[in-house]
């Protein structure tokens, strides 16, 4: 079934890595697109206190002419209308937006570097290390994560850098895991028999042929714990346990459209829409990383 | 083998032990402790005296330790304590919550094997055609909406538009149904949960199972078996899908632990009376016998799951070695 | 405002007859009969609770989940107390008298009352339950403070089998309310385990309605009561059901999952206002929103910055931002139930930001370098609020209107929320006096007509007390001990409304508004002899009267 054509050729460039993968992604429409979306909402969500027309959370106290008590449909001043308050939605979801997405993005970090640490040194050294890293994994998997949430939360006063923390710390057991397994597959692979032959040291071993091939999951982990963070900060605001008002975030943008579902449809389709078009980026962005860095399927 | 699973069954011990000491602390460490349910901000609180002496009963102002060693004796003997909140033993309270929580996670297990691994595959032997980016939009779409907003549409529209669905709980108040028709009334309460519980998941099998069979469809060894002039079918299913469906074992044996901390978020909104709300609950209420109850039990259950998904791992694929 | 004057205006009559006459009661007026006949029997009434009760012992649980239930199941001696209205009159009591000296209560019972379980209810009972509260070291029994005088128990004892006679070492015209405390039968709870006992979650009451079934996390179903001493109620059963989230607690009313609930949120109301399977009545309720100052913080206690603060807020804009209008801007550190509440009598801090700012400026807090924040010494003046986090939306929403209003005005505000249990430990625990909070808000309800019960919260004791902001003042202190004591009704309420207007001028804490609340009942049910009133744990003056159409 292959048509790749075999050539001799002295010259032909070795392409790296990197390149064949970034070639293989822009073949994967939906990712590409996801992708330049991200950039996009992230870019306007860098620069939200230049693009915001109002201070999301100024409810312009004085202003007698002001529907209290009402949200506003959306009109020209409020391309995205008001909620009761009176606050700006427009500017409230690109503050909430920065928001979320920082959120994201930190507990992301959090949770691949904690991750990658433990998952690398208990794939690679295996054995009793191995066994003891992975009960501890264990340990704080089982707590049941309300539970250890709700603990953590009263404990660290809530704030916008404890909740990144917290949920960062209940997202790295799984990057453990997968990097743990990724370490432990090629571990055996032909080429790491063949280093260890020749007598690669260890520290070699791991950061030269272990970890630039284990990196691709690493990678998409990395980009599905940014959306399970979003996700995991709007169930808590929907309880009242994520980010704290007055500031917005997308997950408490809907805890307050709660009881305006019918009758302010405005105030939940904003931060629902964004909430899932950032999810839903995310993963096609995952998804195409995962086939692109799959060196089997670019050899078509 | 053996002496790897021996040795498992005993690591398991000092697991439990450490869960359960690490669940102890933590929430020890949080401001308040069980008298919180007799303070209600609204009205005059009860005596300081009334307090202090009530928390000398109950045993919380001993030592840590002690206090940690008298639950450790009791819960082995399978004395989970007294729930202050519920007065009620915690295992009462466990034990009349627990099905129910597994009921809807069974359920939504179901359904999600049920409807994702033939999508998933399908997916894999049409891949890029329309039917395949159909199957990934509609997927994405149910692994990016969140949960609860699933949820709340699911009984807008079911419930109170359509009224063919109840909105809450998990039976009808009104009558009192028995025997089929009372099984029929849980099946109609168990719809809209599962359906909003098994969106993201349905999605996420689907796409692992999608690229389980294409990763597999690229091996060397299919490919000898198409070159040996074997139909696409048979290829399919003497090679293919046994492998391909391998790691979706391992998925479900991670998916375990689901079927008894409940999906809070979910049992919020349908009010149904699961772990997770009991668990939430607890915690906020600081009802320590039942957290550390609910604790054990769901880490018993991630144990169990994490080591099923360990031995799936081995049998899928022996190179991987177990010392 | 009609409805105001016109309910405060009953309660005055009644008290006026009451207290006209101090040594007989009940008033004739208020005589009613207790025969109704249902024009229909049959049917259940389903409504709805966000959370599980704590315990259904009526007189060791005082949430409200717990007091939404048990208040169906049990009869107090007298109503007028915390969670028992705001008509004082007899409930299993059908008569009492006090002696000249005020030191001797008697009170006659209700004969022919039965418990749930058969038995007959006697002054044993009520005794029981009284010595219970005071001295049972089980459980925490929330009522105690009011049954003791200082250190001494009260002395109660049973004359006769339907007599009760209470003996104080002081006169204490609060005495009638304080009682106002569900009875449980000795028969069924003498000997038992009260805090682990199966009566928790089982109890036996007198109330028209018996507890059939409890399913935790999803219902309690109760019955009627056959024999009821006013009268076999009309339906059959009242179940609740237990919901969490307040916007599937509207949507099973829309379904007819729930026939009845007594306070929907304001932006759900358009859904059932014109809808004619529905009716929708506001309902006033007994309570009060407020911040409290953290009055050993130096920042508080010169009055004029309470008084700016207060000035700065626009109350009615809170109103009509948090509540959508479903609410009164209250003028009183009393609710509005006492006797002597008029809305406008007391006033002088309309909404007025200018006025604000020039206290400030009094006090020493300037924006001395023109930034828009205040600040005093060169650093910015800053007011940490606390509020709750997790189910009390009430109380973080109008904080962040609050802070609008502050930040208006220049002042720098942080809000801050925790959950229950650490700003339960925080605040109202300890008796520490440097509690680690500036602002609190927060509020109460369903306290009672009764002005002796608020003085807990603004006298200063040696005991752990709900004196929130930590509020010292000689003067008000001695006037309420000298109102505990006071005959005369006039003079009484006189001295209350001294101790009202000098709260007024300090501002201890800043009232802002009271709840209207609007219930939905299906269209299936009538109400209209029942009496929707929602300062009672029921919601209805006589829930026996609750039938189908």
């Amino acid at each position: 079934m292959s048509n790749a054509v075999i050539t001799l050729d002295a010259d032909a460039r070795q392409d790296s890595l990197w390149r064949l993968t970034w070639r293989s992604f822009r073949r994967h429409r939906l990712a590409l697109f996801s992708l330049v979306l991200l950039v996009v909402l992230g870019t306007l969500a860098l620069f939200a206190h230049q693009i915001a027309p109002y201070n999301p959370n100024d409810i312009d106290p004085r202003n007698p002419l002001v529907v209290r008590g009402t949200p506003q449909p959306p009109s020209l001043e409020h391309p995205f209308g008001t909620d009761n308050y009176n606050r700006d939605l427009f500017s409230r979801a690109l503050y909430g937006m920065r928001v979320s997405l920082g959120v994201g993005f930190m507990a992301m970090l959090i949770s691949i570097i904690v991750g990658v640490l433990v998952g690398a040194v208990a794939g690679y050294a295996g054995g009793m290390v191995d066994n003891v890293l992975m009960r501890v994994v264990d340990v704080f998997l089982s707590v049941p994560s309300f539970i250890l949430f709700l603990a953590l939360n009263a404990i660290l006063d809530p704030s916008i850098w404890n909740l990144i923390l917290i949920l960062g710390f209940f997202s790295w057991m799984d990057v453990a895991r997968l990097v743990r397994a990724e370490f432990m597959a090629l571990k055996e692979r032909d080429y790491m028999l063949a280093a260890r032959a020749v007598g690669a040291q260890s520290r070699r071993l791991i950061l030269h042929h272990l970890l630039p091939n284990a990196l691709s999951p690493i990678v998409v982990a990395a980009t599905l714990v940014v959306p399970s963070a979003i996700l995991s900060e709007s169930a808590l605001s929907y309880i009242g346990l994520g980010v704290p008002p007055p500031d917005a975030s997308l997950g408490n943008m809907l805890e307050d459209a709660k009881a305006w579902m019918l009758t302010a449809w405005w105030m939940w389709v904003v931060p629902g829409a964004l909430i899932s078009i950032i999810v839903l980026a995310f993963n096609f962005v995952g998804d195409g990383l995962r086939d692109a860095f799959d060196p089997t399927l670019t050899r078509r | 083998m053996t002496r790897f699973l021996i040795r498992r069954v005993v690591q398991t011990i000092p697991l439990l032990i450490g869960i359960s000491i690490l669940a102890f602390l933590i929430i020890r460490l949080a401001p308040g402790d069980p008298t919180v349910v007799y303070i209600d901000p609204n009205k005059p609180p009860p005596s300081a005296e009334d307090l202090a002496r009530l928390r000398a009963d109950l045993g919380i102002d001993d030592p840590l330790p002690v206090q940690y060693v008298r639950w450790l004796g009791n819960a082995v003997q399978g004395d989970l304590g007294f729930s202050l909140s519920g007065r009620r033993p915690v295992t009462d309270e466990i034990g009349e919550r627990l099905p129910n929580t597994a009921l809807l996670g069974f359920t939504s297990l179901a359904l999600t094997v049920i409807l994702a691994i033939p999508v998933g595959i399908l997916s894999a032997i049409y891949r890029y055609t329309v039917f395949d980016y159909v199957i990934t939009v509609v997927s994405f779409i149910g692994l990016s909406v969140p949960g609860f907003v699933v949820a709340l549409f699911l009984i807008q529209v079911f419930a109170v538009e359509l009224g063919w669905l109840p909105s809450t709980g998990m039976h009808d108040v009104r009558e009192n149904y028995e025997g089929w028709r009372a099984v029929r009334d849980v099946a109609e309460h168990l719809v809209l949960p599962t359906i909003a519980l098994s969106a993201a998941s349905i999605a996420r099998w689907a796409r692992y199972q999608r690229s389980s069979l294409l990763d597999v469809l690229n091996q060397d060894y299919i490919r000898t078996a198409r070159a040996k002039g074997a139909r696409e079918r048979r290829v399919l299913r003497v090679h293919a899908l046994r492998n391909a469906l391998l790691p979706m074992i391992t998925i479900g044996g991670l998916s375990i632990p689901q079927l008894v901390s409940g999906a809070f978020i979910i049992e919020f909104v349908f009010g149904w009376p699961g772990m997770g709300r009991l668990a939430v609950n607890a915690a906020l209420r600081r009802d320590y016998p039942v957290i550390m109850g609910v604790t054990m039990i769901s880490a018993i259950f991630i144990v169990l799951g994490n080591f099923l998904a360990d031995l799936a791992y081995h049998w899928a694929d022996p190179r991987i070695r177990y010392e | 405002m009609r409805l105001k004057m016109v309910s405060g205006l009953i309660v005055l009559a009644v008290i006026a007859v009451l207290a006209g006459s101090p040594s007989v009661g009940p008033a004739p007026a208020a005589a009613q009969s207790d025969e109704f006949a249902c024009p229909n029997t049959g049917g259940t009434l389903i409504t709805a609770i966000t959370d599980d009760p704590v315990s259904l012992n009526g007189i060791y649980a005082n949430d409200g989940a717990s007091v939404a239930v048990l208040s169906y199941v049990f009869n107090p001696l007298t109503l007028g107390g915390e969670n028992w209205g705001t008509e004082i009159k007899g409930d299993l009591a059908e008569s009492w008298s006090v002696s000249e000296d005020g030191l001797t209560w008697t009170f006659n019972l209700h004969q022919g009352v039965k418990w749930h379980d058969g038995e007959e209810l006697t002054a044993e009972d009520v005794v029981y339950t009284f010595q219970t509260i005071q001295t049972s070291e089980a459980d925490i029994a929330p009522f105690r403070p009011r049954f003791m005088q200082g250190d001494e128990p009260i002395q109660f004892e049973a004359a006769d089998d339907y007599t009760v006679v209470a003996t104080l070492n002081a006169p204490n015209a609060s005495f009638f309310t304080d009682i106002s405390v569900p009875i449980v039968p000795r028969h069924a709870l003498e000997g038992q385990d009260l805090r682990e006992g199966p009566f928790n979650r089982a109890p036996i009451g007198t109330g028209p309605f018996k507890v059939v079934e409890w399913n935790t996390a999803e219902s309690i179903v109760l019955e009627a009561n056959e024999d009821y001493f006013r009268g076999r109620p009309c339906i059959d059963r009242l179940i609740f059901r237990i919901i969490p989230d307040e916007q599937t607690q509207v949507a099973a009313l829309q379904t007819g999952e729930v026939d009845f609930l007594p306070n929907i949120p304001g932006a759900s109301v358009p859904t059932f206002q014109d809808n004619p399977e529905f009716t929708v009545s506001i309902a006033e309720q007994d309570s009060l929103f407020q911040m409290f100052f953290n009055l050993d913080n130096p920042k508080f206690q010169d009055v004029r910055v309470r008084q700016a603060l207060m000035t700065a807020i626009d109350r009615q804009a809170v109103v009509d931002i948090v509540r959508q209008g479903y609410g009164v801007v209250h003028n009183s550190h009393f609710d509005h139930v006492v006797p002597f509440y008029q809305q406008d009598k007391l006033g002088g801090y309309d909404y007025d930001p200018e006025r604000a700012g020039a206290l400030l400026d009094e006090a020493g807090i300037t924006d001395s370098d023109g930034d828009g924040v205040r600040d005093v010494d060169g650093e910015p003046w800053v007011i940490t609020i606390a509020s709750f986090s997790g189910g009390f939306r009430d109380y973080s929403d109008y904080a962040v209107v609050v802070q609008a209003f502050w930040e208006d005005i220049g002042v720098q505000t942080e809000l801050e929320l925790r959950d229950l249990s650490t700003l339960v430990e925080q605040i109202y625990q300890e008796r520490v006096v440097d509690k680690p909070f500036e602002v609190h808000t927060s509020g109460w309800s369903v306290i009672g007509p009764e002005p002796n019960s608020y003085a807990n919260f603004y006298m200063w004791t040696d005991a752990l007390g709900p004196n929130i902001p930590n509020y010292r003042n000689e003067e008000v202190n001695e006037l309420f001990e000298a109102a505990r004591v006071e005959t005369d009704f006039d003079a009484r309420m006189a001295i209350y409304e001294k101790i009202e207007a000098i709260l007024w001028e300090e501002l201890p804490t800043l009232p802002l508004y009271r709840n209207t609340e609007p219930a939905v009942l299906s269209s299936r049910f009538n109400i209209d002899d029942a009496v929707l009133d929602i300062s009672l744990g029921t919601n209805f003056r006589h829930p026996e009267r609750i039938y189908q159409n």
